[in-house]
């Protein structure tokens, strides 16, 4: 089959490699119609994620038709037509239990490495180095899906690829964003990040009540589309006011009751604090860039939340611990546990709640992969948001 | 959870350093006896002067000497307190230099020093077939301690989880044969069960005198209803290395695995052994 893989920093290429198979019982191999590139896939095209080796498979927002199952799976036939859920679940640990899908215990099978990284393991995640599992991803032409039996959500007729794609990750990922903000009415949110993601928990915390909802980032076209589509109140283009200021305008000195961050390891900024971010990341000294994160502490109310849906990948440092702690404040993250939140958001796709359609804006065939990562990258035609037709 | 337990068993598996420590343990017993029986004889041989005191300091020595021969026969490891022993015989011949007979203390004294160097051979050889520190680790498993007790039990079914075996074969109730793969080539030892709870714990330990090799697992139920906290400690001859820490954690994990979702999981990569890119394996052409 063709396939997109990494090769090297970035260096993507499409390339012909085996065909997946069953290899568990819980497996399913799934014909992939529709994926997407997500904004940590650049991560990784950047090389800020360790533990990625030449060919791996890339890509994690992918759906498609079920060509063959396990013998252990029941609830899914030759033929359906699935969305799958980026990080892999057993359904059975204790973690799963509890709904906390993406901290699985069972589905990483190189959980060792990344217990070296992080002191305990989350779950596996297709196309996501190997320290998150070393499964081969969804863009490609098929995939074999572990634990098909929990994971894919089965998607009704009448309903197109693109209205339900980014159930596999980023709407449920900005709903989950807005939900750990614990809104209440009258409430105003800060959303660092109008990419697809920012967008996406603009558009939720919308949906769950807030009052305000305040975008910040730099690309005119992605505060517009924050403001026209995505329900924004406000917009602020780092580039030309202080976010700060207008922060404190526009809450009445209070600053937001919760601020999300939607930006993550690569964050883009200003002056020393940015400078200094930059060059421990080209060292390899640090991964991870802070900018957005110490901004969304330093702005948020006292008593607020901040809610971290920004990928993160090692240690960051620069942290303002002081503010964080003397004010009260309250930090909620993770990568989020798609599978509870998939068919809730189906239905709120179904009763004409949000259209995640709003977001794309190229549409490409699978060989072009790597024309869409540079497109994304260089935020080229702005774009927002590749769709790769398998 | 008792993780003192495991300090019992065979000290000294090294079948050279045992007798080593024995044949030191014979020397001090007839050295002993002739010093308790005829002081004044040795007291010549050796060249220590004659006066009253001296057959009293040698029968001293002598008792020492039993005591020490006593002690290494039943304690292979107790041969370290003959370098006690040493230091006091030599302070002893050093003293005799004043008024003793000095052609005859000279060669006393290398034969001493021949002895207390076969002495640290002893004690080192004995603390290095000691067992490691025990290689531990814990994994809460979400079934009961009487179902993680049950699979484990099944010893032939320990290779779906156990990545360094190859067989297990039950021989009785007690003793079993393991196969091992490892990287100076096929291990092969015999294994008994020393201590055993239903539902609570197991351990077992090699009686093949090559493989020193002895462990534990115990079974207990998690806090707050969360299944069993299994815990493992595994010890070998530290110049072994059979097994490190994540080799045991990975281990149970992947027990975990087989009593959670039923099957040892498995990812692209990790599929065939050794670094694969995160891709099907090139064997596995399905169409």
């Amino acid at each position: 089959m063709r396939a997109n893989c990494w090769m090297g920093k970035k260096d993507v290429r499409v390339e012909t490699v085996p065909d997946p198979k069953i290899l568990n019982s819980r497996d399913a191999i799934v014909k992939i119609s529709s994926t997407a590139i997500c904004g940590s896939d650049l991560h990784l095209f950047n090389g800020f994620i360790p533990t990625m080796e030449k060919g791996d498979i890339m890509g994690h927002e992918f759906m498609g038709e079920v060509m063959e199952v396990g013998r252990d799976v029941k609830n899914l036939k030759v033929g359906d037509r699935v969305v799958v859920p980026f990080p892999i679940a057993c359904g059975a640990c204790g973690s799963c239990l509890a709904g906390l899908y993406s901290c699985c215990e069972n589905s990483n099978p190189n959980a060792w490495l990344a217990e070296k990284m992080m002191g305990h393991s989350p779950s596996g995640v297709f196309g996501y180095s190997h320290m998150l599992g070393g499964f081969a991803g969804g863009q490609a032409e098929y995939a074999r899906v572990p634990f098909a039996d929990v994971g894919p959500l089965k998607i009704p007729n009448g309903l197109t690829d693109e209205q339900v794609l980014f159930l596999s990750d980023i709407f449920p990922t900005g709903y989950m964003g807005a939900e750990m903000c614990d809104i209440k009415p009258g409430q105003v949110v800060a959303v660092w990040g109008a990419g697809p993601v920012g967008q996406f928990a603009i558009a939720s915390a919308k949906m769950l009540g807030a009052e305000r909802i305040i975008a910040i980032d730099r690309f005119p076209y992605r505060l517009n589309m924050a403001l026209e589509k995505a329900g924004a109140t406000d917009i602020l283009n780092y580039e030309e006011v202080s976010v700060r200021e207008a922060l404190l305008e526009l809450t009445g000195g209070r600053g937001p009751d919760a601020c999300i961050d939607a930006v993550g390891m690569e964050a883009h900024g200003h002056g020393i604090p940015y400078a200094y971010d930059r060059a421990k990341q080209m060292a390899r000294i640090d991964f991870d860039r802070t900018v957005a994160l110490r901004e969304a502490i330093l702005n948020c109310k006292n008593g607020g939340v901040v809610s971290v849906i920004g990928v993160y990948g090692g240690f960051v440092d620069k942290f303002p611990m002081g503010s964080f702690m003397n004010r009260s404040l309250t930090m909620r993250t993770g990568q989020c546990h798609v599978h509870r939140y998939m068919q809730p958001l189906l239905e709120r796709i179904m009763n004409g709640d949000l259209d995640p359609t709003f977001i794309i804006t190229h549409r490409m065939q699978l060989g072009d992969a790597p024309k869409g990562y540079d497109t994304f990258l260089a935020k080229e035609e702005s774009c927002m948001k590749v769709v790769l037709k398998a | 959870m008792d993780i003192q337990t495991q300090t019992e068993g065979p000290e000294i598996a090294d079948d050279r350093a045992q007798r080593l420590a024995k044949g030191l343990g014979v020397f001090s017993l007839g050295l002993g006896l002739a010093e308790v029986a005829a002081p004044r004889a040795l007291a010549r041989l050796i060249g220590v002067d004659q006066s009253a005191a001296t057959p009293w300091i040698l029968r001293a020595l002598g008792a020492r000497e039993i005591g020490h021969g006593l002690g290494i026969f039943a304690r292979p490891k107790s041969v370290w307190t003959r370098l006690i022993g040493d230091a006091i015989d030599v302070a002893y011949v050093a003293w005799a230099f004043r008024d003793g007979k000095r052609s005859r203390l000279w060669p006393t004294m290398g034969a001493l020093a021949a002895v207390g160097a076969l002495d640290v051979l002893a004690t080192l050889a004995a603390k290095r077939s000691e067992f490691s520190k025990p290689v531990t680790s814990s994994m809460t498993i979400n079934r009961s301690p009487e179902e993680c007790y049950a699979r484990w039990r099944n010893f032939s079914q320990l290779p779906q989880f156990m990545r360094y075996l190859e067989s297990v074969t039950e021989l009785d109730e007690r003793r079993s044969h393991w196969v091992a793969k490892s990287p100076i080539g096929v291990l092969e030892w015999d294994a008994e069960i020393t201590a055993e709870l239903p539902g609570r714990s197991i351990a077992w330990q090699s009686v093949s005198p090559h493989m020193p090799l002895r462990g534990r697992v115990t079974f207990e139920a998690a806090p707050g209803g969360r299944g069993t906290e299994i815990c493992v400690e595994m010890q070998t001859a530290p110049f072994a290395k059979l097994f490190t820490r994540a080799e045991v954690n990975g281990d149970l994990r992947r027990f975990k695995q087989v009593l959670e979702t039923g099957e040892v999981v498995v990812s692209d990569a990790t599929s065939v052994p050794g670094l694969h890119p995160a891709q099907p394996a090139p064997q596995g052409v399905r169409r």
